[in-house]
């Protein structure tokens, strides 16, 4: 009796007395049997199952199979490589983000399957692993190589935009008095150095798709605007009325017509039109604005 | 696995590091630990980055160079350079010096039968000369002969080695050159990038308000909190990129011109004809000089008298 119960002060012990009846336990059902047990079944001697890789199956697009080299368990000494070099710098700065982000991903993978190898010898001996280590310095190089470019075109992206207001203008009216002075017969070209002034300057893309609406691009678009009116509807009766253009929605519709004095004649009715509906979109909302124009050009096109 | 990080690496034992009074003693070690016939008979070059060096003034000879050795039992013999070795050695193919030695079990190598084997010896730079083929103005025949001393000049680009190099001339004969021993072509290995893929330009500067890199590809480029990235630049490094003043002071220019002047002057050996003139001249003088002694020697003994 003694054996079974706690060892307590006896003040406490009168704490833990119980003071309600214990429940009445559910009496045991036995489950319907749903499998035969071996004993009711006859033994069958059937052979016995070899351990052997040739048992198992696996799929070749397996994606462990990254960290083999064509399926081979172990490369030989002689199947390495021992003539290339790392990717030097100036070689790699040529190259733009996805192909660096490619090669990346190219040597990341090599180093996983030589890690492998690598730790498969070193547990015999350190001396056989080094030449697959030291293929993967090489291939370690070419990473901190990529790494070290692109955090290069970062800075300098960086340092373009502190340049960047400085000169903006000076480039803005070179550009302007090219643009105004040029004759009919440059008129493709015209297009083209726009196209690239807008992506350069702007960040305006040729593609709708690709473009982000921020504030350099709602820029653009009255830049651009005040240009296009300024070339070919010098003439028009109401130029003088409508420039400069600061609305951007008025900016837009300006910016999305075809270079031809007939579009813009078009697009300045259309403008008119909002004017005198009083349409007109809020500064602190244009970002939003013109983002809602560009997705339903998006659309569109679609 | 720390194979895999480079980041103890500066902690390890690197004999690049090592200071200089502990040389001596990691070189008896070193040595110690290597079996007689391995040891290298020229001084340990440890501390080297490379065992070959880079400069051609001290590497003469390359490898496919034909060479005689003036000195030791194989006099005269001419040889291939087939391998170069710390401290200006050169391994020679089978009619350079070779020494016979017990090797035991443990360090056979791969087909080797017995016991005994013989080992190149390394030779020194200077008891070898090179060997030139030089056409002969004279008789119109192609004549061998063993340079005595070589001279590096001048520079070119050369395609097989993919290396600026200098011109190797003979030394006093300046117009002689004797090109490089053409190296064994480096074939594409599995890793090689074709040269036309590598040399495509892909990447143009188009804008100046798009970054080229994706917003989500920076931060795993580059910490853009760490200590390490600076705003300014020291002084040492504003003073390296700033250009110098131009243009140069009168003095500065007159000083440079004359330095390019003195450079151009050229530089004689003495002849045979110079080497008498300046021995007659001693010669006169030397008389002159014993003529005063003999005076002062006549005044003198006149005095004890």
């Amino acid at each position: 009796m003694f054996q079974n119960s706690k060892r307590l002060l006896h003040t406490s012990r009168v704490c833990l007395a119980r003071k309600q009846a214990p429940k009445k336990k559910a009496k045991f059902v036995p489950r319907d049997k749903t499998s035969k047990s071996t004993a009711e079944v006859p033994l069958r001697i059937t052979p016995p199952i070899t351990p052997t890789v040739k048992n198992f199956e696996v799929s070749d697009d397996h994606p462990l199979w990254q960290f083999f080299h064509e399926q081979s368990y172990l490369r030989q000494f002689d199947e390495l490589d021992k003539n290339s070099r790392s990717w030097t710098i100036p070689e790699l700065r040529r190259k733009n983000f996805n192909d660096l982000h490619s090669l990346w991903y190219t040597c990341l993978k090599e180093r996983n399957i030589l890690a492998r190898e690598q730790h498969l010898l070193n547990v015999d001996s350190e001396r056989a692993a080094q030449p697959y280590g030291d293929l993967a310095e090489k291939v370690r190089e070419t990473m901190w190589r990529i790494r070290h470019v692109l955090s290069e075109r970062h800075h300098a992206h960086e340092r373009s935009q502190e340049l960047l207001p400085e000169q903006k203008e000076q480039i803005l009216n070179e550009f302007k008095e090219n643009f105004l002075t040029a004759t009919k017969d440059e008129e493709v070209e015209l297009q083209q150095t726009l196209s690239r002034l807008q992506y350069a300057i702007f960040g305006i893309s040729e593609i709708i798709a690709d473009n982000i609406v921020d504030k350099h691009f709602v820029e653009g678009l009255k830049f651009i605007a005040n240009l296009k009116l300024e070339r070919y509807a010098k003439d028009h009766p109401d130029f003088q009325e409508l420039t400069p253009i600061t609305d951007a929605g008025e900016a837009f519709v300006l910016f999305h017509s075809e270079p031809t004095t007939k579009s813009i004649t078009e697009s300045i009715e259309s403008v008119k039109n909002l004017r005198s509906n009083n349409i007109r979109v809020d500064k602190l909302y244009e970002i939003e604005s013109v983002t809602e124009f560009v997705n339903k050009l998006v659309d569109e096109s679609q | 696995m720390s194979f895999l990080s480079k980041v103890g690496e500066r902690f390890k034992f690197d004999i690049k590091r090592l200071p200089k009074s502990l040389m001596t003693r990691y070189e008896k070690k070193y040595r110690q630990g290597q079996p007689h016939f391995m040891r290298s008979p020229f001084k340990l070059d440890l501390q080297e980055d490379n065992s070959v060096p880079k400069e051609f003034e001290k590497l003469k000879y390359l490898i496919g160079d034909r060479v005689m050795i003036i000195k030791g039992p194989k006099q005269g013999n001419i040889c291939k350079v087939s391998r170069h070795v710390e401290g200006k050695g050169y391994i020679l193919d089978e009619n350079g010096p070779t020494s016979t030695v017990a090797v035991p079990k443990e360090l056979w190598q791969d087909e080797q039968t017995s016991h005994v084997i013989t080992f190149p010896k390394a030779v020194h730079q200077d008891n070898l000369r090179l060997i030139a083929e030089i056409d002969d103005e004279k008789t119109g025949l192609t004549k061998t002969v063993a340079v005595d001393n070589l001279k590096f000049i001048g520079k070119y680009y050369d395609e097989d080695y993919k290396k600026v190099l200098k011109y190797r001339c003979v030394a006093g004969q300046e117009d002689l050159v004797i090109p490089y021993p053409r190296p064994e072509p480096i074939e594409d290995d599995a890793l090689s990038t074709p040269v036309d893929v590598v040399r495509e330009r892909t990447h143009f500067i188009e804008s100046a308000v798009r970054n080229s890199i994706p917003e989500a590809a920076l931060l795993t480029l580059r910490n853009p909190y760490s200590k390490h990235k600076r705003t300014k630049l020291t002084k040492l490094e504003a003073k390296k990129l700033t250009p110098p003043k131009m243009p140069l002071s009168e003095t500065k220019k007159a000083y440079l011109a004359e330095r390019e002047e003195l450079k151009k002057l050229p530089k004689y050996n003495i002849t045979d004809e110079m080497k008498t003139f300046l021995g007659e001249k001693i010669r006169e003088h030397e008389k002159v000089k014993a003529k005063q002694l003999e005076e002062a020697a006549k005044l003198s003994t006149k005095r004890f008298l």
